[in-house]
Protein backbone atom coordinates (compact mmCIF):
# COMPACT_ATOMS: atom_id res chain seq x y z
CA UNK A 1 0.00 0.00 0.00
CA UNK A 2 1.88 3.33 -1.23
CA UNK A 3 1.20 6.68 0.20
CA UNK A 4 -0.58 7.62 2.99
CA UNK A 5 -3.21 9.47 1.58
CA UNK A 6 -4.52 10.97 5.11
CA UNK A 7 -4.47 14.53 6.23
CA UNK A 8 -4.61 16.16 9.35
CA UNK A 9 -6.73 19.15 8.69
CA UNK A 10 -9.20 19.83 5.99
CA UNK A 11 -6.97 23.16 5.92
CA UNK A 12 -4.21 20.88 4.68
CA UNK A 13 -6.09 18.43 2.65
CA UNK A 14 -7.01 21.82 0.27
CA UNK A 15 -3.50 23.51 0.61
CA UNK A 16 -2.68 23.72 -2.79
CA UNK A 17 -5.95 25.13 -4.39
CA UNK A 18 -5.36 28.67 -6.00
CA UNK A 19 -7.65 31.02 -7.13
CA UNK A 20 -9.62 30.36 -10.71
CA UNK A 21 -9.67 26.71 -9.67
CA UNK A 22 -12.62 24.20 -10.84
CA UNK A 23 -13.73 22.45 -8.31
CA UNK A 24 -17.06 19.88 -7.62
CA UNK A 25 -18.77 19.77 -5.04
CA UNK A 26 -20.71 16.15 -3.92
CA UNK A 27 -23.80 16.53 -2.74
CA UNK A 28 -27.41 17.73 -2.80
CA UNK A 29 -29.53 19.23 -0.18
CA UNK A 30 -28.60 19.35 3.12
CA UNK A 31 -26.84 15.51 2.42
CA UNK A 32 -23.52 14.14 1.41
CA UNK A 33 -21.96 17.96 0.85
CA UNK A 34 -18.52 17.93 2.01
CA UNK A 35 -19.14 21.00 4.88
CA UNK A 36 -15.76 20.74 6.70
CA UNK A 37 -14.09 20.74 3.28
CA UNK A 38 -16.16 23.90 2.44
CA UNK A 39 -15.70 25.65 5.64
CA UNK A 40 -11.82 25.37 5.06
CA UNK A 41 -11.74 27.03 1.63
CA UNK A 42 -14.31 29.87 3.16
CA UNK A 43 -11.18 30.41 5.38
CA UNK A 44 -8.68 30.25 2.95
CA UNK A 45 -10.45 32.84 0.92
CA UNK A 46 -10.18 31.31 -2.46
CA UNK A 47 -11.56 32.96 -4.95
CA UNK A 48 -12.85 33.34 -8.75
CA UNK A 49 -14.09 29.71 -8.37
CA UNK A 50 -15.92 27.83 -10.87
CA UNK A 51 -17.87 25.60 -8.55
CA UNK A 52 -19.69 22.32 -10.13
CA UNK A 53 -22.80 21.09 -7.74
CA UNK A 54 -26.22 20.03 -7.66
CA UNK A 55 -27.29 23.40 -6.39
CA UNK A 56 -25.98 26.08 -4.06
CA UNK A 57 -27.23 25.23 -0.97
CA UNK A 58 -28.50 27.16 1.70
CA UNK A 59 -29.02 28.80 4.44
CA UNK A 60 -32.43 28.14 6.27
CA UNK A 61 -33.52 28.51 9.35
CA UNK A 62 -29.57 28.50 10.51
CA UNK A 63 -28.81 25.05 9.19
CA UNK A 64 -26.61 26.04 6.62
CA UNK A 65 -25.30 23.35 3.91
CA UNK A 66 -24.06 23.18 0.49
CA UNK A 67 -21.81 25.69 -1.72
CA UNK A 68 -23.63 28.48 0.23
CA UNK A 69 -20.89 29.77 2.59
CA UNK A 70 -18.66 30.01 -0.46
CA UNK A 71 -21.70 31.96 -2.56
CA UNK A 72 -22.13 34.17 0.71
CA UNK A 73 -18.85 35.03 0.61
CA UNK A 74 -18.09 36.08 -3.23
CA UNK A 75 -15.84 33.05 -4.09
CA UNK A 76 -17.53 31.77 -7.02
CA UNK A 77 -17.66 33.55 -10.30
CA UNK A 78 -19.32 30.66 -12.54
CA UNK A 79 -21.59 28.03 -11.10
CA UNK A 80 -22.55 25.29 -12.86
CA UNK A 81 -25.89 23.09 -11.72
CA UNK A 82 -29.24 22.19 -11.99
CA UNK A 83 -31.14 24.88 -9.97
CA UNK A 84 -30.94 27.92 -7.36
CA UNK A 85 -32.16 26.02 -4.52
CA UNK A 86 -33.91 29.37 -3.59
CA UNK A 87 -30.86 30.77 -2.30
CA UNK A 88 -31.64 34.47 -2.23
CA UNK A 89 -27.76 35.58 -2.19
CA UNK A 90 -27.51 33.11 -4.93
CA UNK A 91 -30.41 34.16 -7.36
CA UNK A 92 -29.31 37.72 -6.18
CA UNK A 93 -25.67 38.14 -7.51
CA UNK A 94 -27.05 35.99 -10.47
CA UNK A 95 -29.63 38.64 -11.31
CA UNK A 96 -26.99 41.61 -10.97
CA UNK A 97 -24.98 39.75 -13.38
CA UNK A 98 -22.29 39.04 -10.64
CA UNK A 99 -22.29 35.27 -10.51
CA UNK A 100 -22.24 33.01 -14.18
CA UNK A 101 -25.10 30.26 -13.92
CA UNK A 102 -24.75 27.43 -16.51
CA UNK A 103 -27.81 25.78 -15.75
CA UNK A 104 -27.76 22.00 -16.87
CA UNK A 105 -30.79 19.11 -16.07
CA UNK A 106 -29.63 17.45 -13.21
CA UNK A 107 -29.02 14.15 -14.86
CA UNK A 108 -27.00 15.38 -18.17
CA UNK A 109 -25.39 17.52 -15.28
CA UNK A 110 -24.15 13.91 -13.47
CA UNK A 111 -24.09 12.04 -16.62
CA UNK A 112 -21.39 14.89 -18.41
CA UNK A 113 -19.26 14.27 -15.44
CA UNK A 114 -19.59 10.35 -15.52
CA UNK A 115 -18.19 10.75 -19.18
CA UNK A 116 -15.15 13.51 -17.76
CA UNK A 117 -14.46 10.36 -15.37
CA UNK A 118 -14.44 7.83 -17.87
CA UNK A 119 -12.70 8.72 -20.61
CA UNK A 120 -15.42 9.24 -22.64
CA UNK A 121 -16.20 12.52 -24.60
CA UNK A 122 -20.16 13.61 -24.51
CA UNK A 123 -22.87 12.38 -25.48
CA UNK A 124 -26.07 12.87 -27.69
CA UNK A 125 -29.50 13.26 -25.39
CA UNK A 126 -33.08 14.60 -26.72
CA UNK A 127 -32.83 16.36 -22.49
CA UNK A 128 -33.77 19.58 -23.36
CA UNK A 129 -33.15 19.69 -27.02
CA UNK A 130 -36.53 21.50 -27.48
CA UNK A 131 -35.53 24.23 -25.27
CA UNK A 132 -33.66 27.52 -25.29
CA UNK A 133 -30.91 25.77 -23.81
CA UNK A 134 -30.36 23.80 -27.06
CA UNK A 135 -29.57 27.08 -29.33
CA UNK A 136 -26.17 26.82 -29.14
CA UNK A 137 -25.66 23.16 -29.09
CA UNK A 138 -24.64 20.90 -32.06
CA UNK A 139 -27.62 18.48 -33.22
CA UNK A 140 -28.89 15.59 -34.54
CA UNK A 141 -31.65 13.32 -35.07
CA UNK A 142 -31.23 9.76 -33.84
CA UNK A 143 -33.92 7.35 -33.91
CA UNK A 144 -35.86 10.42 -35.33
CA UNK A 145 -35.63 12.45 -31.93
CA UNK A 146 -33.61 15.89 -32.59
CA UNK A 147 -30.51 15.52 -29.77
CA UNK A 148 -28.33 17.49 -28.72
CA UNK A 149 -24.11 17.26 -28.18
CA UNK A 150 -23.40 17.41 -24.29
CA UNK A 151 -19.54 17.67 -23.57
CA UNK A 152 -18.11 15.98 -20.50
CA UNK A 153 -17.20 17.57 -17.42
CA UNK A 154 -14.30 17.48 -15.35
CA UNK A 155 -12.66 19.34 -12.72
CA UNK A 156 -9.27 19.94 -10.83
CA UNK A 157 -10.44 19.22 -7.65
CA UNK A 158 -13.33 17.01 -6.32
CA UNK A 159 -14.66 17.65 -3.04
CA UNK A 160 -16.64 14.48 -2.21
CA UNK A 161 -17.88 13.26 1.09
CA UNK A 162 -18.65 10.11 2.44
CA UNK A 163 -19.57 8.17 5.70
CA UNK A 164 -16.47 5.87 6.42
CA UNK A 165 -12.91 5.53 4.06
CA UNK A 166 -10.26 3.19 4.68
CA UNK A 167 -6.88 4.65 4.74
CA UNK A 168 -6.20 3.15 0.95
CA UNK A 169 -9.02 6.04 0.49
CA UNK A 170 -12.65 3.09 -0.33
CA UNK A 171 -15.01 4.42 0.70
CA UNK A 172 -18.56 4.11 1.52
CA UNK A 173 -21.93 5.79 1.37
CA UNK A 174 -24.75 5.74 3.48
CA UNK A 175 -28.65 6.23 1.52
CA UNK A 176 -29.36 9.29 0.04
CA UNK A 177 -25.74 10.54 0.99
CA UNK A 178 -24.26 8.99 -2.02
CA UNK A 179 -25.99 10.90 -4.84
CA UNK A 180 -23.32 12.98 -7.41
CA UNK A 181 -19.61 11.75 -4.89
CA UNK A 182 -19.15 8.48 -6.30
CA UNK A 183 -19.58 10.09 -9.71
CA UNK A 184 -17.35 13.25 -9.06
CA UNK A 185 -14.80 11.16 -7.33
CA UNK A 186 -14.00 9.85 -10.88
CA UNK A 187 -13.57 13.03 -12.52
CA UNK A 188 -11.15 15.36 -10.96
CA UNK A 189 -7.29 15.53 -11.23
CA UNK A 190 -7.27 15.49 -7.74
CA UNK A 191 -10.13 13.95 -5.51
CA UNK A 192 -10.39 14.97 -1.89
CA UNK A 193 -12.49 13.06 0.42
CA UNK A 194 -14.16 14.36 3.61
CA UNK A 195 -15.40 10.96 5.68
CA UNK A 196 -16.71 10.68 9.26
CA UNK A 197 -14.55 7.85 10.02
CA UNK A 198 -11.21 6.24 8.99
CA UNK A 199 -10.58 2.18 9.52
CA UNK A 200 -7.84 0.28 8.75
CA UNK A 201 -7.32 -0.91 5.47
CA UNK A 202 -9.24 -4.39 5.51
CA UNK A 203 -11.63 -3.32 7.80
CA UNK A 204 -14.12 -2.41 4.68
CA UNK A 205 -16.18 -5.56 2.88
CA UNK A 206 -15.08 -5.82 -0.77
CA UNK A 207 -19.17 -6.24 -1.28
CA UNK A 208 -19.24 -2.77 0.73
CA UNK A 209 -17.67 -0.81 -1.11
CA UNK A 210 -18.96 2.32 -2.90
CA UNK A 211 -16.49 3.92 -4.79
CA UNK A 212 -13.28 2.74 -5.17
CA UNK A 213 -9.52 4.13 -3.59
CA UNK A 214 -8.33 4.10 -7.04
CA UNK A 215 -10.35 7.67 -7.18
CA UNK A 216 -9.61 9.05 -3.99
CA UNK A 217 -5.76 10.87 -3.41
CA UNK A 218 -6.65 12.58 -0.26
CA UNK A 219 -9.30 11.57 2.69
CA UNK A 220 -9.58 13.89 5.45
CA UNK A 221 -11.88 13.37 8.69
CA UNK A 222 -14.62 15.87 9.02
CA UNK A 223 -14.06 17.57 12.49
CA UNK A 224 -17.71 18.75 12.92
CA UNK A 225 -21.02 18.19 11.44
CA UNK A 226 -23.57 20.88 11.92
CA UNK A 227 -27.54 20.53 12.77
CA UNK A 228 -29.71 19.38 9.76
CA UNK A 229 -33.26 19.35 10.63
CA UNK B 1 -76.18 20.96 -8.66
CA UNK B 2 -76.31 23.79 -6.41
CA UNK B 3 -74.21 27.24 -6.50
CA UNK B 4 -73.24 26.76 -3.13
CA UNK B 5 -71.30 22.99 -3.65
CA UNK B 6 -69.68 24.68 -7.09
CA UNK B 7 -65.83 25.63 -6.29
CA UNK B 8 -62.79 24.42 -7.58
CA UNK B 9 -60.28 21.82 -6.20
CA UNK B 10 -58.02 22.50 -3.11
CA UNK B 11 -54.30 21.24 -3.47
CA UNK B 12 -54.93 18.54 -1.41
CA UNK B 13 -58.37 17.57 -3.61
CA UNK B 14 -56.07 17.64 -6.72
CA UNK B 15 -53.28 15.26 -4.72
CA UNK B 16 -55.80 13.28 -3.88
CA UNK B 17 -57.56 12.88 -7.63
CA UNK B 18 -53.98 12.12 -9.13
CA UNK B 19 -53.33 9.37 -6.27
CA UNK B 20 -56.04 7.71 -7.76
CA UNK B 21 -53.88 7.15 -11.50
CA UNK B 22 -51.25 5.17 -9.02
CA UNK B 23 -51.88 1.09 -9.59
CA UNK B 24 -50.86 -1.25 -7.44
CA UNK B 25 -46.51 -2.33 -8.37
CA UNK B 26 -45.84 1.16 -9.76
CA UNK B 27 -42.93 2.92 -9.21
CA UNK B 28 -43.61 6.83 -9.30
CA UNK B 29 -41.58 10.15 -9.19
CA UNK B 30 -43.33 12.73 -7.74
CA UNK B 31 -41.98 16.78 -8.19
CA UNK B 32 -41.11 19.10 -5.58
CA UNK B 33 -44.29 21.49 -4.85
CA UNK B 34 -47.49 20.61 -5.48
CA UNK B 35 -47.13 16.57 -6.64
CA UNK B 36 -45.10 15.87 -3.62
CA UNK B 37 -47.73 14.96 -1.01
CA UNK B 38 -49.69 13.00 -3.52
CA UNK B 39 -47.98 10.28 -1.59
CA UNK B 40 -49.90 10.70 1.27
CA UNK B 41 -53.03 9.65 -0.78
CA UNK B 42 -52.44 6.19 -2.40
CA UNK B 43 -55.43 4.20 -1.87
CA UNK B 44 -55.57 1.27 0.15
CA UNK B 45 -54.41 -1.68 -1.05
CA UNK B 46 -51.93 -0.09 -3.79
CA UNK B 47 -48.66 -0.54 -3.50
CA UNK B 48 -46.56 1.87 -4.99
CA UNK B 49 -42.67 2.13 -4.88
CA UNK B 50 -41.66 6.17 -4.45
CA UNK B 51 -38.86 7.37 -6.53
CA UNK B 52 -36.62 10.03 -5.56
CA UNK B 53 -33.75 11.38 -7.76
CA UNK B 54 -31.56 11.60 -3.91
CA UNK B 55 -31.14 8.01 -4.86
CA UNK B 56 -34.20 6.34 -3.57
CA UNK B 57 -36.60 3.70 -4.73
CA UNK B 58 -39.18 2.81 -1.70
CA UNK B 59 -39.36 6.58 -0.16
CA UNK B 60 -41.60 6.21 2.65
CA UNK B 61 -43.30 8.58 4.88
CA UNK B 62 -41.67 11.79 6.48
CA UNK B 63 -39.39 10.39 9.15
CA UNK B 64 -40.65 10.68 13.05
CA UNK B 65 -38.13 12.84 14.94
CA UNK B 66 -36.69 9.74 16.27
CA UNK B 67 -35.74 8.24 13.17
CA UNK B 68 -34.16 10.83 11.33
CA UNK B 69 -30.73 10.63 9.44
CA UNK B 70 -28.74 13.26 7.95
CA UNK B 71 -27.83 10.94 5.61
CA UNK B 72 -31.56 10.32 4.19
CA UNK B 73 -33.39 13.52 3.29
CA UNK B 74 -35.08 14.78 0.24
CA UNK B 75 -36.62 17.34 -1.31
CA UNK B 76 -37.02 20.24 0.67
CA UNK B 77 -34.67 18.85 3.21
CA UNK B 78 -37.43 16.49 4.12
CA UNK B 79 -36.08 13.53 6.74
CA UNK B 80 -37.12 10.20 4.84
CA UNK B 81 -38.36 6.94 5.81
CA UNK B 82 -37.67 3.70 3.78
CA UNK B 83 -40.00 1.23 2.97
CA UNK B 84 -38.81 -2.95 2.79
CA UNK B 85 -37.34 -3.34 -0.23
CA UNK B 86 -36.10 0.00 -0.67
CA UNK B 87 -32.93 0.72 -2.18
CA UNK B 88 -30.25 3.39 -2.09
CA UNK B 89 -27.87 4.46 -4.98
CA UNK B 90 -26.32 7.02 -6.73
CA UNK B 91 -27.50 10.06 -8.76
CA UNK B 92 -26.45 8.21 -12.06
CA UNK B 93 -28.74 5.61 -11.19
CA UNK B 94 -31.60 7.65 -10.23
CA UNK B 95 -31.69 9.00 -13.44
CA UNK B 96 -31.04 6.00 -15.40
CA UNK B 97 -34.09 4.78 -14.01
CA UNK B 98 -35.77 8.21 -15.37
CA UNK B 99 -34.28 8.60 -18.58
CA UNK B 100 -34.22 5.12 -19.05
CA UNK B 101 -38.33 4.49 -19.17
CA UNK B 102 -38.41 2.38 -16.13
CA UNK B 103 -40.31 4.59 -14.38
CA UNK B 104 -44.29 4.46 -15.07
CA UNK B 105 -45.67 7.57 -13.52
CA UNK B 106 -43.95 10.74 -12.71
CA UNK B 107 -45.96 13.96 -11.66
CA UNK B 108 -44.81 17.34 -12.46
CA UNK B 109 -45.94 20.87 -11.45
CA UNK B 110 -45.70 23.55 -14.30
CA UNK B 111 -46.46 27.09 -15.17
CA UNK B 112 -47.79 26.59 -18.38
CA UNK B 113 -49.27 23.47 -20.76
CA UNK B 114 -50.26 23.35 -24.12
CA UNK B 115 -53.01 21.35 -25.78
CA UNK B 116 -50.73 19.43 -27.61
CA UNK B 117 -48.43 18.26 -24.24
CA UNK B 118 -45.84 20.62 -24.06
CA UNK B 119 -45.08 22.02 -20.86
CA UNK B 120 -43.67 25.00 -19.44
CA UNK B 121 -41.86 24.56 -15.82
CA UNK B 122 -38.09 25.48 -15.61
CA UNK B 123 -38.04 29.85 -16.77
CA UNK B 124 -39.60 32.53 -16.56
CA UNK B 125 -38.60 36.03 -17.82
CA UNK B 126 -35.96 37.76 -15.83
CA UNK B 127 -36.12 34.93 -13.15
CA UNK B 128 -33.27 32.60 -12.12
CA UNK B 129 -33.94 29.30 -13.83
CA UNK B 130 -34.92 26.11 -11.87
CA UNK B 131 -34.64 22.68 -13.69
CA UNK B 132 -33.26 20.00 -11.04
CA UNK B 133 -34.25 16.90 -13.00
CA UNK B 134 -37.31 17.70 -15.13
CA UNK B 135 -36.16 18.09 -18.37
CA UNK B 136 -34.49 14.57 -17.35
CA UNK B 137 -38.18 13.41 -16.72
CA UNK B 138 -40.30 14.71 -18.93
CA UNK B 139 -40.46 12.27 -21.88
CA UNK B 140 -39.01 9.26 -20.32
CA UNK B 141 -41.40 8.16 -18.01
CA UNK B 142 -43.99 6.05 -19.19
CA UNK B 143 -46.99 8.71 -18.75
CA UNK B 144 -46.62 11.95 -17.49
CA UNK B 145 -48.90 14.30 -15.39
CA UNK B 146 -48.59 18.07 -15.09
CA UNK B 147 -50.36 19.72 -12.20
CA UNK B 148 -50.99 23.14 -11.87
CA UNK B 149 -54.12 25.32 -11.27
CA UNK B 150 -55.90 26.15 -14.18
CA UNK B 151 -55.43 30.02 -14.74
CA UNK B 152 -53.47 32.17 -13.34
CA UNK B 153 -54.00 34.49 -10.00
CA UNK B 154 -55.52 37.58 -12.71
CA UNK B 155 -57.41 34.21 -14.37
CA UNK B 156 -55.52 33.80 -17.16
CA UNK B 157 -55.51 30.45 -18.67
CA UNK B 158 -52.63 28.52 -17.94
CA UNK B 159 -54.07 25.47 -20.31
CA UNK B 160 -53.23 26.87 -24.06
CA UNK B 161 -53.18 26.54 -27.33
CA UNK B 162 -49.36 26.85 -27.44
CA UNK B 163 -46.79 27.98 -24.39
CA UNK B 164 -45.93 31.57 -23.99
CA UNK B 165 -43.18 31.11 -21.59
CA UNK B 166 -39.56 28.84 -22.54
CA UNK B 167 -40.69 24.92 -22.76
CA UNK B 168 -38.96 22.65 -21.05
CA UNK B 169 -40.51 19.77 -24.12
CA UNK B 170 -42.88 19.33 -26.10
CA UNK B 171 -45.84 16.22 -26.67
CA UNK B 172 -44.66 14.97 -23.67
CA UNK B 173 -47.24 15.60 -20.91
CA UNK B 174 -50.25 12.87 -21.35
CA UNK B 175 -52.65 13.90 -18.59
CA UNK B 176 -53.36 17.24 -17.10
CA UNK B 177 -54.85 17.93 -13.59
CA UNK B 178 -56.21 21.19 -12.73
CA UNK B 179 -57.97 22.83 -9.37
CA UNK B 180 -61.34 22.91 -12.26
CA UNK B 181 -60.46 20.00 -14.39
CA UNK B 182 -58.91 16.46 -15.83
CA UNK B 183 -57.94 16.45 -19.24
CA UNK B 184 -56.57 13.88 -21.85
CA UNK B 185 -54.25 15.10 -24.01
CA UNK B 186 -54.40 12.89 -27.02
CA UNK B 187 -53.44 13.30 -30.61
CA UNK B 188 -57.08 15.21 -31.29
CA UNK B 189 -56.12 17.83 -28.92
CA UNK B 190 -57.85 17.85 -25.19
CA UNK B 191 -60.40 15.36 -23.61
CA UNK B 192 -62.15 16.95 -20.94
CA UNK B 193 -62.99 13.89 -18.48
CA UNK B 194 -63.73 15.83 -15.02
CA UNK B 195 -64.85 19.05 -14.25
CA UNK B 196 -65.20 20.66 -10.68
CA UNK B 197 -67.89 20.10 -8.66
CA UNK B 198 -70.80 22.33 -9.90
CA UNK B 199 -69.01 23.43 -13.12
CA UNK B 200 -70.33 22.72 -16.68
CA UNK B 201 -68.05 22.18 -19.34
CA UNK B 202 -68.58 25.57 -20.61
CA UNK B 203 -68.14 27.11 -18.14
CA UNK B 204 -64.49 25.00 -18.15
CA UNK B 205 -64.06 25.78 -21.76
CA UNK B 206 -64.79 29.82 -20.95
CA UNK B 207 -61.80 29.74 -19.04
CA UNK B 208 -59.56 27.75 -20.80
CA UNK B 209 -57.59 29.01 -23.91
CA UNK B 210 -57.24 25.63 -25.82
CA UNK B 211 -59.83 23.67 -26.91
CA UNK B 212 -61.71 20.87 -24.95
CA UNK B 213 -63.51 18.26 -26.71
CA UNK B 214 -66.10 16.72 -24.17
CA UNK B 215 -65.64 12.97 -23.23
CA UNK B 216 -68.60 11.37 -23.62
CA UNK B 217 -67.98 9.63 -19.72
CA UNK B 218 -67.71 13.47 -18.90
CA UNK B 219 -68.21 13.34 -14.60
CA UNK B 220 -67.44 15.48 -11.77
CA UNK B 221 -64.50 15.27 -9.88
CA UNK B 222 -64.71 12.48 -7.24
CA UNK B 223 -63.65 14.21 -3.80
Amino acid sequence: MATNKIYESCADAIADVCDGATIMFGGWGPTGDPENLIRALVEKGTKNITALASDPGNDRDGIIYGCHPLIKGKQVRKFIGSYHAWNQEFIRQFKAGELEFEVCSQGIFVERIRHGGNGLFGFYTDVGAETVLADKKEKRVIDGKTCVFEPPLKADFAFIKAFVADRWGNLQYRYTGQNFNPTMATAAKVVIAEVENIVGVGSLSPNEIHTSGIYVDRIVKGGYYGPRF
Amino acid sequence: MGQDSKRPLTEEEMCRRVAREIQDGYCVNLGAGMPFPVANYIPEGVHAMMHIEHGVLGVGTVAEPAQRDRDLMGLGRRPLSLVPGAACFSSVEAFTMLRGGHIDLSVLGAFEVSEKGDIANWLLPGECPIIGGAMDIVGHTKCLIAMLTHTTKKGKSKVLKDCLLPVTARRVVNMIVTDLAVMDVTSDGLVLREVAPGYTPEEIQAVTEAKLKISVDLKEIAL
